[in-house]
């Protein structure tokens, strides 16, 4: 159970509740456990500590103080049963899912964002505070790839080579990950929606666009390949709409986005800004796309915002959009700018177009909107691979 | 004998109607769902169940269906898992229902309560139920809640389901105590069994959960008649 609460804001019932759950939880069932353990002669106890079992954090005295309790307990309970043959694991992840949090906490909110929460208790916060040029999205990274199995006993100089190990990783990561177009094709480190789902946290995508989005399957075939790739950890809302644009979508963002308490969400505007009726300007339609981002990332600072450039268009729909690629190169240069992923799917659907025109007609029949096929067989796996998504496993 | 087979009749007749049970092909009054809809008010609505509403279309249908009708004022979320039941329900209802503050929540569980292998009793799976109700309700007491009662099973899936109409009687129950709209598929199913396997089959291709064809021309317009949303405009 965790706590997000600063001291003065922290009742006492609050603080007895984390502890009757965080630590006479373990206590009670290895006591219960145990002796079965030691009749054998074998055994091992795994619990589940925290980073902040090793040293504090602000706004979590409760729930470090508890994970603390645990490191001295079953460091005591490993010395008495060690030469029984029984072991005690504590594993310390640095970042997890910031659900399970005290009813009637001070900082209990269940309907609104939770950035707060995650930044403040997990690692990857600290480290924002001691390296705040790192971009957020490579601390957490970095937290997360430290927030495997941590065994006991490493001591001080261990946990400050692992801090050494983290710094290494966040100016890695930031190198690496300067440029965010993610064109289809290139193997991709798991963005930090696919890296929450890997550390089994629970994530909602929420696709935001036009008919594209809408009118299409391809966010319902994202949803369940994510499904089968991280079961119990991803759920979505289509919240697109046919014939809409940027500026509805700055409009109408608060009911369908961000009432959503989305961890992910995907911006696909760029198509109807081109089209030349809508009256979108390129600055507008720039302007919009930052909107949305800035509300986004205000909302919920922890909520990956991934940008989508689609496909081209033929036919009646090509000259109502004369400047289409001018309005895609928007999504592009503000994902550039603004660290985020851009999935830019257009150079395989140009290929396609290129290389055949048929195969672009059976792909988007109308030769505006991806059908099934052109979802399922170019925009899924493309979306999947620039998310860094794990393959299927082989069963 | 007639007379007496009447007087079931009338009794259970009188019963179906008493609470919110909406058999399809009632002519119904929107539910609130859709009246807000009708007042342009969006609306979200998260399903969460079993496989029957997860590993099925019927959900993404029925949202198109929505969206045909009251366009732009629907966004729904699939938070269903296969394999899961009522406990399951319980344990991860904040992360994946209440924090996306809908507005309509759809409940689907007595299926695999009724698994031999969950053992889920049927007080449990009442239990359960009414939790889900009451936190749902307590969240945001706007928010409608609707208890789906599905489809009968049969081959393999059939007999770790024994008591499977004991536990559909459940959310009838709860759904009639607390006025809430039960949307009953079981009749109408259990009238495409009675026409024969065969039938069946073409609907529920494994004999356990609809397939497109069973989503489409039995479940999502029995929601849609039981929720009371307009018919399409002729366009």
């Amino acid at each position: 159970m965790g706590q997000r609460d600063r001291v003065e804001e922290t009742r006492i019932e609050g603080v007895r509740r984390i502890f009757d759950v965080n630590v006479f939880g373990p206590v009670a069932l290895t006591q219960a456990v145990l002796p079965g353990m030691l009749a054998r002669g074998a055994g091992r106890v795994a619990v589940v500590s925290s980073v902040l079992g090793k040293f504090g954090a602000p706004g979590r005295p409760a729930y470090a103080a508890s994970k603390h309790a645990l490191h001295g307990y079953f460091d005591s309970v490993r010395a008495e049963v060690h030469d029984c043959g029984v072991r005690v694991t504590l594993v310390c992840p640095g970042y997890g899912p910031a659900r399970l949090r005290a009813p009637g906490s001070a900082g209990h909110r269940p309907r609104t964002g939770r950035g707060d929460d995650r930044r403040m208790g997990d690692l990857g916060g600290i480290l924002k505070r001691f390296a705040p040029t790192v971009p957020a999205r490579f601390c957490a990274a970095a937290t997360w790839t430290s927030g495997a199995a941590a065994p006991i006993g490493q001591g001080r100089r261990a946990m400050r080579m692992k801090t050494a190990l983290l710094a290494v990783l966040c100016a890695v990561g930031a190198l690496a990950g300067r440029a965010g177009a993610a064109e289809p094709g290139q193997a991709r480190t798991p963005c930090r929606t696919i890296q929450r789902m890997e550390a089994h946290e629970h994530q909602h995508l929420v696709m935001y666009g036009t008919s594209i989005t809408w009118a299409t399957t391809w966010v319902d075939q994202l949803t369940r390949q994510l499904y089968r790739r991280y079961p119990g950890y991803v759920t979505s809302t289509n919240a697109g709409m046919n014939s809409k644009n940027s500026r509805w979508g700055v409009r109408h963002l608060e009911e369908r986005v961000l009432a959503r308490n989305p961890d992910c969400v995907f911006l696909e505007f760029a198509i109807n800004d081109a089209y030349a009726p809508y009256e979108v300007s390129l600055e507008e339609s720039r302007k919009n796309l930052e909107d949305l981002i800035d509300r986004v990332q205000a909302f919920d600072p922890d909520c990956e915002v991934i940008l989508l450039v689609t496909n081209p268009v033929q036919g009646k729909a090509a000259p109502v959009r004369p400047d289409l690629e001018a309005y895609y190169d928007i999504p592009r240069a503000v994902g550039r700018e603004c660290g985020l992923l851009v999935i830019d799917l257009f150079p395989r659907w140009a290929q396609v177009l290129r290389e055949d025109p048929d195969k672009f007609k059976r792909y988007a029949p109308d030769l505006l909107h991806p059908g099934p096929v052109g979802c399922r067989e170019l925009i899924t796996p493309a979306i999947l691979e620039a998310m860094g998504a794990k393959p299927l496993d082989p069963d | 004998m007639e007379i007496a087979l009447l007087a079931v009749l009338c009794a259970s007749g009188a019963l179906a109607a008493r609470g919110g049970a909406a058999q399809p092909a009632q002519a119904r009054t929107p539910c609130r769902t859709i009246q807000r809809m009708e007042a342009r008010e969006h609306q979200h609505l998260v399903m969460y169940g079993t496989s029957i509403t997860w590993a099925t279309t019927w959900v993404d249908q029925l949202t198109r269906e929505l969206y045909r009708r009251y366009r732009g004022y629907v966004t729904s979320t699939n938070a269903a898992m296969s394999g899961t039941n009522s406990h399951w329900g319980v344990r991860h209802l904040d992360e994946r229902v209440l924090a996306r503050n809908p507005d309509c929540v759809f409940l689907e569980f007595a299926i695999n309560d009724a698994c031999g292998p969950h053992e889920g009793s049927l007080e449990e799976s009442r239990k359960n139920l009414e939790d889900m109700i009451d936190r749902v309700q307590a969240f945001n007491s706007e928010c409608e809640v609707i208890l789906l009662v599905t489809n009968p099973v049969q081959g393999k899936a059939a007999p770790v389901r024994p008591t499977l109409e004991a536990y559909y009687d459940i959310p009838r129950a709860v759904g009639r105590e607390r006025g809430l709209l039960v949307i009953d598929l079981f009749p109408r199913w259990a009238a495409v069994l009675r026409e024969g396997l065969d039938k069946f089959k073409h609907y529920v291709p494994d004999l356990v959960h609809p397939g497109p064809v069973g989503c489409r021309e039995l479940i999502t317009p029995a929601i849609l008649e039981a929720m009371g949303a307009k018919p399409l405009d002729p366009d």
